[in-house]
This record gives structure tokens, C-alpha cells and sequence, in this order.
């Protein structure tokens, strides 16, 4: 899941020098998972700055830039268009930002990413699972406490909970609750008292490796 | 007597908790605990409590030492990763604190940094596991240390949550952390004392001693937004009712503490005080329990 926050066209306005001649590229996202706003937030966002002062050479709306579709050639075919500009102003996430920056422009972000969870542009719904390299589904009644617990408790919750409620989120049903509430339905409570030693924080660092898609390797180029 | 000593020989035991200060000044707040000398066996220093950052535990329990009390440092798992927590623990045995109180840790959004990253690296129990690792002479790395450090490990438990599911959960989680080397409790502030019986019926099987928290109730409307707010405590209407009828609200806030005190004996094995600003008046509230 991506959220994308747009910003304020003050604050864009301070980072785009006057009288700099600035390329507009927007992304279409993926429906219901993320929200560039597309065509029309570029039509907006282009018109305030225009009222602003600034000079746009152009725009272009891209399909998915996380798309893995997306080969070298044809996302470079397009960013000619960016021509003479002095940057581009990247109604994207963060992702889509990095990709442009095959372009060799300056870019600005429209858009600040303000979570990313699960994969990127891939998934059309919440992913309960961290992807930490190691999984302890096996004492948790199937439900990740690394997901359903804020504190990622492994061993049991806190003493944080109201009215089995999350201390961090109160609308939240608390995550080892929920798991108490799968074991027992399971026949399966003993489980609870199965130590889980502590996480192998280092299990993350090739996945790390392994997220990177064919279009953010051509940004690194 | 040392705290260890005087809970295996199942002696009665009185603690008192004390926040560090915001601040750099000790002289004066550490001179103003003279007063409980002698009439508390240990006192426990908060860990950043209530996610609200203060002195480090460590430096102000030293403090307290060379004031000659006995501290218990807390050792919160939200703060810091494995690496900080065992050169905490390192520098506490050189020291000489041995008493070790494992806690979780409220969550940092909790408190006066909601900035801050929650860490977690470690749960309670692992932590308390690490502590046992650490004793014999070794870290969570596999690699040896110089040395043995003495620890006195501790944990906490709430025994009277909301549900019947958080109680199970406590249940099994207290067992997990005797299990993993906790040779006290501490509870959450008690004020329903059959609750607390009742808990301690289930308890009593993990044969590890267990002090119940007593919070002085300053007025009506603290007990309410305990109620309110805090998980895990429950004030009785009866004693809101206590409080509100007593002619003098100080007064009345000593002695239900101290009635609640008087009865603890026959429950559970101690009396950890928690005194949330009432400082000055735990030598009159340990005065009216008679201890």
C-alpha cells in the first residue's frame, strides 16, 4: 500500500527557482492501493504553480511506473520529451521518483510517500506479513505478531491492552488477543508457552536486495 | 538484608519506586529520599517511565547506591537493542546493581517524544533470557565475556486486566518469564484486593514471589481517570466513595493505601509503592500500614 500526500504548492514553489523551466510528469498508480491522483492532480497542481509564476515546457502522464512492464528503452523513448526542462516536477511516489531520475533531471517531488507496506505496486490489498525473513506463524495461531502487535512482541503482549484494545491504537483489537482468540478456537493454547527467541534482524538485509524491479535498477544507471 | 535475601527466606518486602530526574540536579531529590531509609529494602528506578524521557536509570541508581540504598534498575525494551541493553546490563554489574527489573515499556508515542523510534529489538522475556546468557559468562552473540555478572532478575505482571483473554495471556507470559530466569514480580497498582487474590490463586504455582504496587489515590477525580485510562487498574467504587467522603483528602489518600497495605501480607509477599508525586507522604502512609 502507498499513500500519497500532495504538497502544498507554497512549499513546491520555494524548491522550483522562478524563471526555471520545469517538466511536469505524473503517474497513473494502480487503483485502489495507491493515489498519484493522475491527470487531474497534475492539471491542478500544474495550474496553481502557474499562477505562481512558474514555467512549464510540458507534461506527461506515465502508466504505473513500478509496473515492471517498463523496460529502458521505452521509459528513456518518453523522458525525451523532458527535452530542454531544468526538472521535473514527479507527481509520483517514491518509487516513481527514483525512476525518473534515468532522465539525469533534477527532480522535485509533488507528492511525499507517507507509507509503503507489502510490496509496491504489486498487491491490491493489505498484506499482514513484514516479510522479515523469518517467520513465526508456526506460535501464533497463523497471525503474525510482528504484523498485529505494534511493539512486535513475540512472546506474549504487554499489559498495554483496555478492554482488549491496543494501547498504541485503540481501534485496534490487540494483536495477541486475536491470536489467544485462533489457538484456543484451534484447541491449541500450549502453544502460547513456546519461547520465540529474538529476531534475526539480518535475514532482512537480502530481501532488501531482492525488492529492487528492473525499473529502479535502470534509475541507478 | 539484601532484597534477594529477604525474598527467598520468604520475609516480607517493602520497595518504592522512584522516577529520575528531568533534569541534572540529584543532590537534592536523592537527600530527600532519606526518609525511607531503612523503612523500604529496595528502590526501583524507572526506565524512562511512561515513555517520558528523564535521567538514565542506570546513572541515578548509582546514585542512589552510594546513598546507600539498594536500587532496582528498571531496563525498559522500547529504548534500546540488544547491543545497549547488555552494555547496560555490563556496566550495571560492575557497578554492583544486581537487581534487574525487565519491563516492556509503554510505547514511545505514549509519552513526551512521540517522535521518537520504538525499539523492541527484544521482548520482556527475551530479555530476561539474555540476563541468564549474560550470568554465565556469555552474550546473545554467542561470544564469551570477562567475567560472571551477578544478576537478581524481576518482572512485572498485570493481574488484573480487562478481559478474560489478557488474563490467560498474563498468566501464560508470567510463567514464560519465571521460566526464562524472573525471580520477582512486580504488579500493576492494586486496589481490588480479591481480584488480586484470586490472581495469585493461579499464580502461586510459578513459586516466584510477587510484590503488588500500591498508587496513593491523591483525589476523586485521579482514581476516575485511572479507571478511565489506565489498563490494567481498577479502582473499586467503594473506595472512590472512601475518598470522597473523607474530611481531609490527604488523609483519606493515606489511609486507604494504608488499609490496602495492612491486608497485602496475607496475599502476596510484598509491597512495591508507587508514589507518583506523593514522595513526602510515604513515610506517614508506611507509618499508617504499621510497617
Amino acid at each position: 500500500m502507498v499513500l500519497l500526500e500532495i504538497r502544498k504548492s507554497a512549499e513546491i514553489f520555494r524548491e522550483v527557482d522562478k524563471g526555471r523551466k520545469v517538466f511536469i510528469a505524473a503517474c497513473m498508480g494502480w487503483p485502489n492501493f495507491c493515489n498519484p491522483g493522475g491527470e487531474a492532480q497534475l492539471r491542478q497542481i500544474k495550474g496553481e504553480l502557474e499562477l505562481l509564476g512558474v514555467n512549464f515546457t510540458g507534461s506527461l502522464i506515465l502508466d504505473a511506473l513500478c509496473n515492471k512492464g517498463w523496460d529502458e528503452l521505452s521509459l528513456l523513448k518518453k523522458l525525451r520529451q523532458v527535452g530542454q526542462a531544468d526538472l521535473i516536477l514527479a507527481l509520483t511516489c517514491q518509487v516513481g521518483k527514483e525512476i525518473l531520475e534515468a532522465s539525469g533531471k533534477k527532480i522535485v517531488p509533488a507528492a511525499t510517500t507517507i507509507k509503503v507496506e507489502g510490496f509496491e505496486g504489486l498487491w491490491t490489498e493489505k498484506e499482514p506479513c513484514r516479510l522479515c525473513g523469518e517467520c513465526f506463524l508456526d506460535l501464533s495461531g497463523g497471525l503474525c505478531p510482528l504484523y498485529f502487535c505494534p511493539k512486535a512482541l513475540l512472546n506474549g503482549p504487554c499489559q498495554g491492552a483496555d478492554q482488549g484494545r491496543c494501547e498504541v491504537d485503540r481501534q485496534r483489537v490487540c494483536g495477541w488477543e486475536l491470536i489467544y482468540a485462533r489457538l484456543r478456537k484451534l484447541d491449541k493454547l500450549e502453544i502460547l508457552k513456546i519461547y520465540a527467541g529474538p529476531r534475526d534482524h539480518s535475514e532482512i538485509l537480502p530481501l532488501l536486495r531482492l525488492r529492487t524491479s528492473v525499473a529502479l535498477a535502470v534509475s541507478k544507471i | 538484608m539484601l532484597l534477594k535475601e529477604k525474598l527467598e527466606r520468604g520475609k516480607l518486602v517493602v520497595t518504592c519506586e522512584i522516577n529520575p530526574p528531568k533534569g541534572v540536579e540529584v543532590a537534592e531529590q536523592i537527600k530527600e529520599l532519606d526518609s525511607l531509609k531503612g523503612r523500604v529494602d529496595a528502590v526501583a528506578v524507572t526506565d524512562n517511565k511512561s515513555s517520558v524521557m528523564t535521567m538514565s536509570a542506570l546513572i541515578f541508581s548509582y546514585f542512589l547506591k552510594e546513598r546507600g540504598f539498594e536500587p532496582i534498575l528498571n531496563l525498559s525494551c522500547r529504548d534500546r537493542n540488544r547491543l545497549a541493553l547488555q552494555a547496560d546490563l555490563l556496566g550495571a554489574a560492575a557497578l554492583g546493581i544486581q537487581n534487574i527489573l525487565v519491563v516492556t515499556g509503554d510505547y514511545a508515542s505514549m509519552g513526551d517524544h512521540p517522535q521518537a523510534k520504538p525499539v523492541f529489538d527484544l521482548d520482556a522475556v527475551q530479555l530476561l533470557k539474555t540476563l541468564q546468557i549474560l550470568k554465565q559468562g556469555q552474550d546473545l552473540g554467542n561470544n564469551l565475556i570477562k567475567g560472571k555478572p551477578v544478576f537478581f532478575p524481576g518482572a512485572t505482571v498485570s493481574p488484573v486486566p480487562s478481559t478474560e483473554a489478557a488474563l490467560e495471556l498474563q498468566l501464560i507470559k508470567m510463567e514464560k518469564k519465571a521460566a526464562a530466569g524472573a525471580k520477582f514480580f512486580i504488579t500493576q497498582p492494586i486496589f481490588d484486593l480479591r481480584a488480586l487474590d484470586n490472581f495469585m490463586k493461579r499464580a502461586v504455582k510459578f513459586k516466584v514471589p510477587v510484590l503488588a504496587s500500591i498508587l496513593p489515590l491523591k483525589s476523586v477525580s485521579m482514581a476516575r481517570f485511572l479507571n478511565k485510562n489506565m489498563p490494567g487498574i481498577f479502582v473499586p467504587e467503594e473506595i472512590i466513595n472512601e475518598l470522597g467522603n473523607a474530611p481531609d483528602r490527604v488523609k483519606g489518600g493515606i489511609e486507604i493505601s494504608a488499609k490496602l497495605m495492612r491486608s497485602l501480607p496475607g496475599i502476596c509477599q510484598g509491597i512495591h509503592l508507587i508514589p507518583a508525586g506523593w514522595e513526602k507522604f510515604l513515610p506517614a502512609i508506611l507509618e499508617a500500614a504499621r510497617i
